[in-house]
């Protein structure tokens, strides 16, 4: 197993080359490319724009810039943003705790809810309540992410005033993972951590409610292929009670075919946060890249993009070896 | 002295989209402490849901049991039980082996969990106890280096040897009935001969009665006391092995017994198939279900009746209207092929 895992780590590496390569080289393609930003600018003249291009190696064939990049990168040096001037490594960072947050709250109570929910209805098929749920999941995996995040803005937020429309924290409160938040927190931490979940609620109901059907209709379809099997009869005709024969017999085969689907909804939900975070102008990583792409920030964009594509291998490996810890029958 | 099973007007009927199937109909019968009983017939006669039923294995709905049935096991009618006290007699004492070990051995969980939960839940053992026994049923059954087989998966072991895993599986808590369902149909024919041997011993050691369902003759041949014979969810013949084989009384098992190839058959004979197929399990005829098929049908009489079960010499009975043997002469007239209409052919539980 330990030699699986790390034989599966090295080959990532030279995936991870790979997508560093065509993530430069889109970026390259898009209209207007690096210099975008500068432009537009009237005031600024051609001298000047020749400049800045040399000084930020932008006149070099792109083979050479991505080369130029790929080793300042793996330094730790990810650029300057073009419009605040900071290094792009610590822009990023500051934006992860709350993306972070939001992203595995809402993960975690989605598998929390789908997993049994679609285990459930499939014990329990074409009853009163699964009829009731197929409808339940069927409404909410037709709902588009942004127009629920408004509705639910508009209803509980404008009309019942019941959670505040968007923000991590209250406006007078000090801003969410700066110098003064942390004292603060430690402070007065129920305040805080009210605040938090309050601010939490509307989000996370968006990003998980697409989810969470779509999830329990895969556990639904799994968990009823497994307990029609020859095996969980066998299991019935050694006189184990039925609850017992779902945890111990029913559970892990019917888990293989959503183990995938589980590992990879995480990368997904960090990467699909762009329309939650800026309905909600959470400030995570989400809300940072919409901001970059409208000012043509391109060090920002790459940095997220890259770093986005690095979750999605290491879930990749991380679905793998799960898969491999499910199943005995599968030895790499 | 009271058998130690014994079946009483059998009924299970199957809903579905096409209408009810009728899949057993009011099967009689009775099976002995320690005595061997073959059940035959061909797919969807009946006989495995017989040993659903038994063990009331079957979903309700579809599956619908008659409310007159009755299952006596040891003096109590299983079919009235409780769920819970249900649960207590199966793998403990009636317990099952299934057609394809393929199947019926969860894949992720190693065998020596799969053996042992029923010795853990039934006999009480602890982990320890539960594994030493483990060990010796695995022994017992002919597993070579027993000890060390028990963290193994099901997928690393052959189609019979997995077959003998279940088969120690299904004797871990001595149960007084052993029913096995078609247990060698998936497995090729030597290793068939190995896993019927190893019945034939464990039946010796352990004297445990056992119900052997399956569609083959040969292999009920030698390993049973009493044969009966199913079809279109009745039984149609019972007897002693010996005189079933020597003299079949009913035009069905004549047929049977007539399409099996024999080693001592003089010259070149062809071997006989019975014609057409079982009758639609949704609309069963008024008169006999055979009839159709039968060399010996005389359709006025035939059709008109269902010949019940009755002992045509001591100790065997038939279901058929007319005294017939293996030496009664076929009729000139050979019965008309039956064509197979798409009407004929419905979904039927297997069996």
């Amino acid at each position: 197993m330990t030699k699986f895992i790390i034989r599966r780590i090295l080959i990532s590496i030279p995936v991870l080359i790979g997508i560093s390569f065509l993530v430069f080289m889109i970026m390259q393609l898009a209209p207007g490319g690096p210099m975008a930003a500068f432009g537009q600018n009237p005031r600024m003249t051609a001298e000047q724009r020749a400049t800045i291009a040399r000084n930020w190696g932008l006149d070099k064939p792109v083979l050479e810039q991505y080369f130029n990049w790929f080793l300042a990168m793996f330094r730790g040096d990810w650029g300057t943003s073009f419009t605040s001037r900071q290094p792009v490594l610590q822009l990023v960072m500051e934006r992860v705790p709350a993306t972070l947050l939001l992203m595995l709250t809402a993960y975690i109570l989605q598998q929390c809810i789908a997993l049994p929910l679609g285990i459930m209805s499939a014990l329990k098929r074409y009853s009163l309540t699964d009829k009731f749920f197929t409808i339940l999941t069927y409404i909410g995996f037709s709902m588009p992410t942004f127009w629920l995040g408004l509705i639910l803005v508009y209803t509980f937020s404008a009309n019942f005033k019941w959670f505040p429309s968007g923000q991590i924290t209250n406006p007078r409160d000090p801003a969410f993972n700066s110098a003064s938040y942390w004292p603060w927190f430690a402070n007065n931490p129920l305040n805080a951590l009210g605040s938090l979940g309050a601010h939490m609620v509307l989000p996370i109901i968006t990003l998980i409610v697409v989810n969470v059907a779509a999830d329990s209709r895969y556990m639904r379809s799994s968990m009823l292929e497994t307990i029609n099997q020859d095996y969980i009869r066998t299991a019935r005709a050694k006189g184990l009670k039925e609850s017992t024969i779902v945890r111990r017999h029913a559970l892990r085969p019917a888990l293989l075919p959503v183990v995938t689907n589980i590992a990879l909804t995480l990368p997904a939900l960090l990467g699909g946060a762009v329309v939650t975070e800026t309905i909600f102008s959470w400030p995570g990583m989400g809300l940072l890249f919409i901001d970059s792409i409208s000012r043509a920030d391109y060090p920002v964009m790459i940095g997220i993009v890259f770093l986005l594509s690095a979750f999605i291998l290491i879930f990749n490996i991380i679905a793998d070896v799960s898969y491999a810890i499910i199943d005995p029958r599968i030895r790499y | 002295m009271e058998p130690l099973l014994k079946v009483n007007n059998l009924k299970v009927a199957f809903k579905t989209d096409g209408g009810l199937v009728k899949a057993v109909n009011d099967v009689n019968f009775y099976l002995n402490e320690g005595e061997t009983l073959g059940i035959v017939g061909e797919s969807g006669s009946g006989k495995s849901v017989t040993s659903m039923a038994i063990m009331r294995l079957l979903p309700t709905p579809p599956a619908v049991i008659d409310s007159n049935s009755q299952v006596i096991f040891k003096g109590q009618n299983l079919l009235k039980l409780k769920d819970d006290q249900m649960r207590k007699i199966r793998g403990k004492e009636i317990a099952m082996i299934f057609q394809d070990p393929m199947t019926s051995l969860n894949p992720v969980l190693t065998i020596g969990k799969q053996i042992t939960e029923s010795l853990k839940l039934h006999m009480h053992l602890d982990d320890r106890a539960a594994s030493r026994r483990a060990i010796e049923l695995l022994k017992l059954v002919g597993i070579p280096s027993a000890d060390k087989r028990l963290g193994d998966y099901p997928h690393q072991f052959s189609g019979g040897m997995r077959q003998r895993v279940m088969i120690a599986m299904a004797i871990s808590c001595d149960p007084k009935l052993l029913i096995a369902d078609e247990p060698t149909t998936a497995l090729d024919v030597t290793i068939q001969a190995q896993i019927l041997e190893l019945l034939k011993r464990l039946r010796q050691e352990l004297g445990t009665a056992i119900m052997l369902i399956t569609h083959d003759l040969g292999v009920v041949a030698g390993m049973c006391d009493r044969i009966q014979v199913m079809y279109a969810g009745k039984i149609v013949e019972t007897a002693s092995a010996k005189p079933l084989y020597a003299n079949p009384r009913m035009p069905y098992t004549i047929g049977l017994l007539n399409s099996i190839p024999r080693l001592d058959s003089e010259g070149q004979d062809r071997l006989i198939p019975i014609q057409g197929l079982p009758p639609d399990m949704i609309t069963l005829p008024p008169g006999c279900p055979f009839e159709p098929r039968c060399a010996y049908r005389q359709p006025v009489v035939c059709q008109a009746k269902v010949p019940e079960l009755r002992e045509v010499e001591e100790g065997h009975r038939a279901a058929c209207l007319f005294d017939i043997t293996k030496e009664t002469p076929i009729p000139e007239v050979p019965a008309p092929e039956v064509v197979a209409t798409a009407n004929d052919v419905r979904i039927s539980p297997a069996g």
